[in-house]
């Protein structure tokens, strides 16, 4: 069977005044239908840039972006505009990290979600607003029927964060791309909002793109994991195998890290000392070599290729040796 | 939300009610008697009595200052010590004149400063930016009153396409909308559109390139909104902001116009105020002030209010 995503060779470099940075770089992966695949990776490593891609969100003038993202066989990179919004929402959807900022402050819950359901289907708003309501119904907002009229920030962070998911499933889309949905919730309301996007996700048969800095939320949630640094994906494979059995030295050191909740993110890990590079120019060399304890004079010249069509694969040239 | 319209409006009692004060003492404060202008300087001393009780200047301040409000809520506004006319009637035409202007003035300036506004936010950077706030800062810097010299030396003198005097035909009680009476209106709402586009302009620009960075806009193409949907959202979010810089400028407008109503010699309420000032006619004076005053309370009133009812952010308790 086809994926349903096949991203291949993405790379996005933004433009400023003060030079570009190589946000994400080469970066292949694909995603099958109701598949998870779980994105793990520091601050900064490119994630949400890449998920962002999937939909072309990126600002128009000051972004190069180079490669393939096929989403049911067509390629995002190149759909016009119309084509493109049509898209948008209906066939890939997105919970962002921050509920609070992504809902228009201005208008209320129900109209932007009954907004959203009137651009991909021909349906009258009284219809669109019950749709609305069964959406929130769905993901368990108590008292939907009142909830439907309030604005944003008369919610608790945990209620937005479900109404933000009822809003990205409204049209049942075939892809849901979630970027650290749970990253600004309590950890019990996480576990909860966890489950809620798992049941969803079967219910619908949707396929789901999942990013985080949780390696606990990551076995839960994922069929298989890509975990990155500096724009790159270092090791790609099934999660439980990766993360049981990490290849690559970053991974490595990403699970002797303990991650818990409410823990700052741009805190450094504190198995791995140093911090990542900054993505001021190309890294061909392995970009984790300067707080890598394995590191030898061969990382610092361009890595080889990798494989990237076998089910696990690590960018780490001992790895490759050890694991051969 | 019917409680708070009643709070705010009571508050602005006490406002209101201070401003007054202010404005009928400021005319007391200044140096000179305001009979001089009326009185012969060889008048008998028991006339010069007689003309202060018929004013009721004999009275302390506090009594004249708790009469002249009194009368004036009732919209007696006393006579005018020049022309011996009700001070009400001549304010009331002028006020209409004025306000004709404002608006005139107002719709100009408001439209362009959202277009010039918005159009440098979504080219933030571009020379489509520059262009617009070179246009607003130009707008804010120049002189009003030069640049309404200059377009009568243009388009008056040179060209001679426009009138530069007065409301045209019936003079200041007769204003029609008819190209008539428009055209004379042309020149002096135009040159006191710039204050006003330019401080719109810098404000929608600052609000909308605020609201295109915000990530929700990202989250509305995210959904697959349409452009234009997606502009009705910034709009709604810009539009509280913007509001109350209008208000603000449509105030000014109403009570700024002083130096461009005497260049073009525009029978409003400036013009009658320079004529009130030289003539020393303090009935007139206070009057005007009080007037203008009053307005800018209920314009600040009114864009509180509307503010309000349209961000639902704002607390009403
Ligand atoms: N629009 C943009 N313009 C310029 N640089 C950007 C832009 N968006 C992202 N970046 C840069 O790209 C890099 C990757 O950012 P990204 O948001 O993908 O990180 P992330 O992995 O999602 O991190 P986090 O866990 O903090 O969300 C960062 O250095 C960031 O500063
Ligand atoms: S390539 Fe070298 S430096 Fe990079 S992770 Fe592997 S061993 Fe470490
Ligand atoms: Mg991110």
């Amino acid at each position: 069977m086809n994926p349903v995503v096949e991203v291949k060779n993405l790379n996005v470099t933004f433009k400023g005044e003060e030079g570009s940075i190589f946000a994400v770089n080469d970066v292949s992966f694909d995603l099958a239908a109701g598949e998870t695949l779980a994105l793990l990776g520091e601050s900064g490593c490119g994630k949400s840039v890449t998920l962002k891609s999937l939909m072309r969100l990126h600002p128009m003038h000051k972004t190069q972006i180079e490669g393939q993202v096929l989403v049911e066989g067509q390629d995002v990179l190149k759909m016009k505009s119309k084509a493109l919004s049509e898209m948008r929402g209906k066939t890939v959807s997105m919970v962002f990290q921050e509920p609070m900022l992504a809902f228009d402050p201005v208008f209320t819950v129900g109209d932007q979600i009954a907004e959203s359901v009137m651009r991909h289907e021909r349906i009258s708003y009284k219809d669109a607003r019950q749709r609305a309501l069964e959406m929130l119904d769905r993901v368990r907002i108590p008292s939907a029927a009142k909830r439907l009229d309030a604005y944003p920030h008369e919610m608790s962070g945990g209620m937005r964060q479900r109404a933000m998911i009822a809003l990205a499933l409204a049209c049942k889309p075939r892809v849901l791309l979630a970027d650290e949905p749970t990253t600004a919730l309590d950890a019990t309301v996480q576990i909860q909002v966890l489950l809620l996007l798992k049941e969803l996700q079967r219910e619908l048969g949707m396929s789901m793109i999942f990013v985080t800095h949780d390696v606990g939320v990551a076995i839960e949630v994922a069929d298989r994991t890509a975990v990155m640094y500096a724009g790159r994906i270092i090791e790609q494979g099934p999660v439980q195998a990766v993360l049981s059995k990490p290849w690559h030295p970053y991974t490595q050191g990403l699970l002797g890290a303990t991650v818990h909740p409410g823990m700052d993110r741009n805190q450094a890990l504190p198995a791995i000392p140093g911090a990542p590079p900054q993505l001021i120019r190309r890294i061909d060399e392995c970009a984790f070599a300067p707080r890598c304890a394995q590191a030898s004079s061969r990382c610092l010249s361009p890595l080889p290729s990798v494989n990237t069509l076998t089910p696990r694969w690590t960018r780490c040239i001992h790895a490759d040796v050890s694991q051969a | 939300m019917f409680a708070f319209i009643i709070r705010r409006f009571l508050f602005a009692i006490p406002i209101a009610l201070a401003v007054a004060a202010v404005c009928f003492s400021l005319v007391h404060l200044a140096p000179g008697d305001p009979l001089t202008a009326v009185i012969p300087a060889d008048a008998p001393a028991e006339v010069v009595i007689a003309i202060k009780e018929a004013y009721g200047m004999d009275r302390p301040l506090i009594v004249q200052f708790g009469s002249w409000i009194q009368r004036a809520v009732q919209g007696d506004l006393g006579v005018s010590v020049a022309t011996g006319r009700p001070v009400m009637g001549d304010i009331g035409l002028a006020l209409s004149n004025t306000l004709t202007l404002a608006f005139a003035s107002a719709f100009i300036g408001f439209s362009g400063g959202i277009l010039l506004g918005a159009l440098a936010a979504f080219y933030n950077g571009t020379w489509v930016d520059k262009v617009a706030t070179a246009v607003a800062i130009t707008g804010v810097s120049i002189p009003h009153y030069w640049l309404g010299l200059l377009l009568v030396i243009i388009f008056s003198v040179q060209l001679d396409w426009l009138p530069s005097m007065g409301a045209g035909p019936g003079g200041s009680s007769n204003w029609r909308w008819d190209w008539a009476h428009l055209q004379h209106l042309v020149l002096p709402a135009v040159t006191m559109c710039f204050i006003p586009m330019g401080i719109v302009t810098r404000t929608v620009r600052a609000t909308v390139s605020e609201i295109l960075n915000s990530e929700f806009v990202v989250a509305l193409q995210a959904r697959g909104l349409r452009a234009s949907r997606i502009t009705l959202h910034v709009a709604k979010n810009a539009a509280p902001t913007v509001l109350s810089v209008m208000g603000l400028q449509f105030g000014y407008l109403l009570g700024g116009s002083i130096l461009v109503e005497t260049v073009f010699s525009w029978p409003g309420t400036g013009y009658l105020l320079n004529t009130a000032i030289f003539q020393r006619d303090i009935p007139l004076l206070q009057g005007i002030i009080l007037v203008l005053a009053m307005f800018f309370v209920a314009l600040n009133l009114l864009v509180d209010v509307l503010q309000t009812l349209m961000d639902p952010r704002i607390k009403r308790g």
